[in-house]
């Protein structure tokens, strides 16, 4: 019997906390998501639904005070087990990041030569002359235009776009297995940001890089990704392959996020689609489904019993009146 | 870079002439002159004394010729410490506050920097609520009662070091008065080293360079350091004038011959080419440590290098 290859990625019941004053605000609430070896997934949801923490707080890139639990292992290893020490042979060397704003997430004072050669360096990937050459041609890779000039400039000297092309070279320098782009399109410009994705998945067709991908776009997540979890006040309500909920969403949030996407074939006088309400405060969450209170299908049993993640066919969806299609 | 820092030398030369300028007519239009005296002297002498010093021509004539003497170099002759000029007095005191200065600025930068970085990375930790009690006592505690304390302590009681004196700077004698100095000094570096550096650690530049694996050590000291001294040298620019140009309250404690006493003793005694000469050099050394802060903040953020 062939054995079933063990996950690159694995959360199970991972949960991050806060303790703000008197009280403790779960960010991520017992989310399970597994990444496979070359696999590109997204994760989707409004700003604050716990995204990003989800998927930072594993390599303990979340804010310092956040109380991090459950488990989640990285090719058989336990992240939350790991010294600082050999969390940092793992981060940059096996696993890379990329933020959101390329404007503020390069060192300003250092070239882009001297961060790549760094990193390089540092993870004894290459050494002075073959170190510089090898940075020069992840510039290249990343689709810069005058590496050899550019290696010599200072963050500043690029634009959004060039610097979030720096960014995604420099997570990928050490060749990781896994990439983890945490909204790497968000603060760009729409043609800028076709040209990042288009980059994304030109390295995603290498075959040997996973990609977890975090956005709040419905549509930059389904450029990419084969499966999608859509995330909600810190959990997961649905998650499937792309095309399955992307064609007949299950759960009415998943549903809403996807009206929100303007359509090229819609008529132009067509208002734009928005989720009423607001997300929920972290603080003060509904009872029952957190979704409850915007969601046009709520009914008694929504706003006291909080609906489980339930298998169902390709996909599954925590909702007590789920759409059919 | 060369030019440009000569260019901003040479741009310091109207700010400077305009301090000049203003200082040389408000000393004039404080009450008395260099020759009242509680004793009332003739009219003769004194018309004689004046004249002998120019102070009997028309007030722009004596502004010209002060500053045809200044372009020379010419600080004047003092008005009060008879048959020496201002240049022989700044020229005996003030090396001897500038070596002192430099020693207590060196040594607060030695041991503040690190410090200050090392309560920022252990930030709320015991040494950090220590070394906040000792920077607020270090800044409140004036240098007249440090001093003699550390007279007291060192030089009478345990007899380890000279309480007074300098001998042309002789180790065992400079101890004292540089810790002294620098005590404030240093508590300032501290205070501000650890808020720029924690300031710094929040951005997202650090959290990107955690995320490459690069280390607490390489992070903090390659991608915090610099702009985390950015307060530091803006603050130092200043700090350094006032430090070099030496302490009346220091140099009178431990009894040194340095220029730290000549401005308000000349401002006493209306000793006007005094007060100025020692304006003059403050004003140059004030200026050159600004334009030095704002060369290294272009060293530190290449952002502010292209103007």
């Amino acid at each position: 019997m062939p054995s079933i290859p063990a996950p690159l990625l694995e959360l199970r019941r991972f949960f991050v906390r806060f303790r703000a004053g008197g009280d403790s605000i779960e960010a991520v609430a017992g989310v399970t998501l597994t990444v496979a070896r070359g696999e590109c997934i997204g994760i989707v949801g409004e700003s604050g639904a716990g995204k990003s923490q989800l998927l930072l707080a594993p390599f303990r890139l979340a804010a310092s005070r956040a109380e991090v639990g459950g488990e989640a292992m990285l090719a058989g290893q336990d992240l939350l087990a790991l010294e600082e020490r050999a969390l940092d042979r793992i981060r940059g060397a096996h696993v890379g990041f990329v933020f959101q704003d390329p404007m503020s997430t390069l060192t300003p004072h250092r070239t882009i030569g001297a961060q790549l050669v760094e990193v390089l360096e540092h993870h004894g990937r290459a050494r002075g002359a073959s170190a510089r050459a090898s940075a020069q041609a992840l510039l290249a890779r990343a689709g810069i235009d005058a590496p050899a000039r550019r290696i010599g400039q200072y963050p500043h000297e690029l634009s959004g776009g060039q610097r979030q092309r720096v960014a995604i070279a420099l997570a990928l320098a050490c060749e990781p297995e896994l990439l983890i782009a945490d909204e790497p399109t968000t603060a760009l410009d729409v043609t800028v940001q076709a040209g990042i994705l288009a980059m994304l998945d030109g390295e995603k067709h290498t075959g040997r890089l996973a990609i977890a991908l975090v956005s709040h776009d419905f549509g930059v997540v389904s450029r990419l990704a084969q499966r999608v979890y859509v995330m909600y006040a810190g959990r997961i309500v649905e998650q499937g392959p792309t095309d399955v909920l992307t064609r007949s969403p299950a759960h009415p949030y998943t549903a809403a996020l996807l009206a929100c996407i303007p359509r090229m074939d819609d008529p132009l006088e067509m208002p734009l689609e928005a989720i009423p309400g607001q997300p929920p405060d972290p603080r003060a969450l509904p009872t029952g489904c957190a979704f409850h209170p915007r969601c046009p299908r709520a009914d008694e049993r929504c706003r006291t019993e909080v609906p489980v993640l339930a298998p169902g066919g390709a996909r599954a969806v925590a909702c007590h009146h789920p759409l059919r299609s | 870079m060369m030019r440009y820092a000569l260019r901003r030398i040479i741009g310091l030369v109207p700010t400077l002439w305009l301090l000049v300028t203003a200082a040389f007519f408000v000393i004039r239009l404080a009450p008395g002159g260099p020759f009242d005296e509680e004793r009332t002297i003739l009219p003769e002498v004194r018309a004689n004394l004046e004249a002998a010093y120019g102070l009997d021509a028309p007030l722009a004539t004596q502004y010209a010729r002060y500053m045809a003497a200044l372009v020379r170099g010419d600080l004047g002759p003092s008005f009060r410490h008879k048959d020496t000029t201002v240049n022989e007095l700044i020229g005996h005191g003030l090396p001897i506050s500038a070596a002192l200065g430099a020693a207590a600025l060196a040594l607060a930068l030695l041991v503040g920097v690190p410090l200050g970085l090392y309560v920022a990375v252990h930030r709320g930790g015991g040494v950090d609520h220590g070394a906040s009690v000792f920077t607020a006592s270090a800044i409140a505690l004036p240098a007249f009662v440090l001093g003699p304390v550390l007279a007291l302590l060192f030089g009478l009681r345990l007899r380890w070091l000279p309480a007074a004196g300098w001998d042309a700077g002789a180790l065992r004698y400079a101890v004292l008065p540089v810790v002294t100095l620098a005590t404030p000094v240093l508590a300032y570096v501290m205070r501000l080293t650890r808020a720029g550096l924690l300031e710094v650690l929040g951005l997202d530049y650090i959290r990107a360079a955690r995320a490459r694996g690069l280390g607490p050590r390489r992070v903090i000291l390659v991608h915090a350091l610099k702009p985390a001294l950015l307060p530091l040298v803006s603050w130092l620019g200043p700090a350094v004038a006032f430090v070099l140009t030496g302490s009346l309250v220091v140099e009178t404690v431990f009894g040194i011959p340095g220029a730290g006493r000549f401005l308000v003793e000349g401002a006493l005694n209306r000793d006007y080419t005094l007060v100025m000469g020692m304006i003059v050099v403050y004003g140059i050394i004030t200026l050159l440590c600004n334009l030095g802060a704002d060369l290294a903040y272009g060293w530190l953020d290449p952002r502010i290098r292209r103007q």
